[in-house]
């Protein structure tokens, strides 16, 4: 096992496309790292280069304190799962897994017993003498996490693995997987669009977009304290809602205007949130999850952010409720924006029907208009 | 529905007894006697049957060399082509660099030229190098005629296989050359087939540079031997026949012993696999 390391990677195809641009990141000895973001950011672009697949126009890459930036990907010792698998139709599911070893010329006996060993721990024991095309999406998915195991790489890459399969199954292998990256202590890449999947699987999560990295840190802090409008946008499902606010007037007086609304904000707001003192009386980017909407109700009532909003359309999902609306956004000059709120199913809601929400000033994310930074 | 089933099994039936008939009457005809040969109304079966005309051509033609020659000049263009071919195809179907397509037009030009107007250039060529009754005289202009389709038909095949199968095998510790023999070559194998197939029987069939190429009856290959039974007063039918019958049988054989994979072959990519 080993970390990897990468550090300013930049990769422009000769057509001049940009793929990456002055990529940083560290992947520490047995961790699960996520690297997420959406369609052609340059996330498989940066597998493909710590495979060996493709060469980086700068930057250089070491496995376990190995520079392999020279290095063809055979003698680099990483094991790759593609998102098509990529089993080798012509073989066995024994042949698959035992590949690997053979190419390293290892004595039969110890192909045999490595092959045994991990079909027993995947449950492929009774599938071993099979093609590939006799395998369920599962199964096959799961020879291709075998093909990877079964030679002891210094690190595993994968390559959206979990993709192809149906939403159950998704599901499932998500928690087998993790409990055997757990179990085996290796050092995971992963490379995903689906940001469920990153949130829940990574021990880090690193966002990236248009060839730039955004944030590396814990899911929850991914979350809860996004760098930037990028991050908070791709991360969270349904998406952060935005808007353009400004903050105004000073001391119990102070208030926030969004979507023609006002919003009266604690008088201490400015110093708990000190990112925000020099954009008073100026335009920035409020941000809000769906999920911190509030019910109008009880204890609650006495609250200070209130918003009306008129119901659009309702989405029943059972645990929870989304209302789409919309909210005019006169500082920006557009429109309006389109909203999301999760409510709880026991709020009573309807399409057209006038609601009235409660926001916590605490639960706003603000950021710089023009540079999308995190205030 | 099942009337036009029925009728359809009848017309399959009708022009595989159609194509089949001239085949069957050319092996009737080579077991019958002369006499019956040139009958106003020959006699549908031999009677009776005769091994002469097979007699004449192994025991006084020596047919046999020239069946050799056949074999030893269309097995070696065969080999040669599939080898050079497929490396080639894989090459076109694989890198990607500049003035790839005019690399590959360039390569279906030179099998434009018509045989006939590069027979006399290749002529003197030939006789000075003294290759003029050698195999290579054959073998190296049927390379120039069946490569270009070979690596055409193979670039092709090449192209469907999946990159990443090929990614997987490098990743699992092969190098480039291991990855295309371990994996690649074994899923192109329908491909290969259909093109050593036809490169065979292209080189088993050709006639005009055979017949340039080759003074003596000893290095003559089949075609062209057969045509040389001739003499200035006769004909010999029946042995022309019964030659005609010896050489199909090999490359329908052939061709029934690996139908299986020539078919997958030419309808590989028809249907996802």
């Amino acid at each position: 096992m080993a970390g990897i390391v990468i550090s300013g990677l930049h990769k422009t195809y000769p057509n001049g496309a940009a793929a990456l641009q002055d990529f940083h990141l560290a992947v520490a000895d047995g961790e699960f790292l996520v690297l997420v973001g959406p369609s052609g950011c340059g996330k498989s672009t940066v597998l493909r280069c710590v495979a060996g697949l493709e060469r980086p126009t700068l930057g250089t890459i070491s496995v376990g304190g190995r520079v392999v930036n020279d290095l063809p990907p055979q003698e680099r010792d990483l094991a790759m799962v593609f998102q098509t698998y990529a089993l080798y139709p012509h073989m066995t599911v024994f042949d698959n897994l035992a590949f690997g070893l053979k190419m390293r010329r290892r004595p039969q006996e110890e192909i045999g017993k490595a092959v045994a060993a991990v079909a027993e721990k995947l449950g492929l024991k009774a599938h071993l003498h099979k093609k590939p095309r006799e395998l369920s999406g599962g199964e096959r998915q799961r020879v291709a996490l075998g093909r990877a195991i079964v030679r002891q790489p210094q690190a595993f890459l994968m390559d959206e693995p979990l993709s192809n399969l149906d939403a159950a199954l998704r599901v499932k292998m998500r928690t087998e997987l993790l409990k055997l990256q757990r179990e085996l202590k290796t050092t995971v890449l992963y490379v995903t669009h689906d940001q469920t999947e990153a949130l829940t699987m990574g021990d880090r999560v690193a966002v990236l977009h248009s060839g730039r990295l955004q944030q590396v840190a814990p899911p929850r802090e991914i979350y809860d304290h996004p760098a930037n409008r990028l991050v908070a946008g791709f991360i969270g499902s349904p998406a952060m809602n935005f808007i353009t606010a400004r903050i105004t007037g000073k001391g119990d007086g102070l208030v926030l205007h969004l979507g023609g609304q006002t919003l009266p904000l604690p008088g201490d707001y400015l110093e708990r949130r000190p990112g925000l003192k020099n954009y008073q009386q100026k335009n920035l980017i409020a941000g809000l999850r769906p999920e911190h909407f509030l019910p109008l109700t009880g204890a609650r009532r006495g609250m200070l952010g209130r918003l009306k909003i008129r119901v659009e359309v309702l989405e029943t999902l059972g645990p929870v409720n989304y209302a789409h609306f919309s909210l005019p956004d006169p500082l920006a000059g557009r429109e309006a924006a389109a909203w999301v709120a999760a409510l709880d199913p026991t709020v009573p809601a309807a399409p057209g029907q006038d609601l009235e929400v409660a926001i916590e000033p605490r639960h706003i994310h603000f950021f710089d208009p023009e540079t999308g930074k995190a205030l | 529905m099942k009337r036009s089933g029925v009728s359809v099994h009848l017309a399959t039936v009708l022009f595989i007894l159609l194509s089949f008939f001239p085949f069957f009457w050319t092996l009737l005809s080579s077991l019958k006697p002369a006499s019956q040969l040139f009958q106003i109304n020959p006699p549908f079966w031999p009677q009776p049957c005769t091994w002469e005309n097979y007699r004449a051509i192994f025991l006084e033609r020596r047919f046999y060399l020239n069946i050799l020659n056949s074999v030893v000049v269309a097995g070696a263009a065969t080999g040669v082509c599939v080898a050079l071919g497929s490396l080639a195809a894989y090459g076109l179907a694989r890198l990607r660099f500049r003035g790839k397509s005019i690399i590959l037009g360039f390569i279906l030009v030179v099998s434009l030229f018509p045989p006939v107007a590069i027979v006399s250039p290749l002529f003197l060529l030939f006789e000075k190098t003294r290759l003029i009754n050698t195999y290579l005289a054959l073998i190296l202009p049927y390379l120039t005629f069946a490569l270009p389709l070979t690596i055409w038909l193979l670039t092709v095949f090449f192209r469907q296989i999946p990159w990443e199968l090929e990614e997987a095998a490098r990743l699992d510790g092969a190098g480039p050359l291991r990855a295309f023999w371990e994996v690649t070559l074994p899923l192109a194998a329908p491909g290969i087939f259909t093109t050593a197939i036809l490169t065979f029987i292209y080189c088993w069939n050709e006639f005009l540079f055979a017949l340039a190429f080759t003074t003596n009856d000893a290095s003559r290959t089949i075609p062209v031997a057969i045509v040389m039974f001739s003499g200035y007063h006769t004909v010999p039918w029946g042995q022309i026949l019964a030659a005609v019958t010896v050489v199909t049988v090999p490359v329908a054989a052939l061709v029934l012993v690996l139908q299986r994979r020539i078919i997958s072959g030419l309808t590989a990519g028809a249907i996802k696999g």
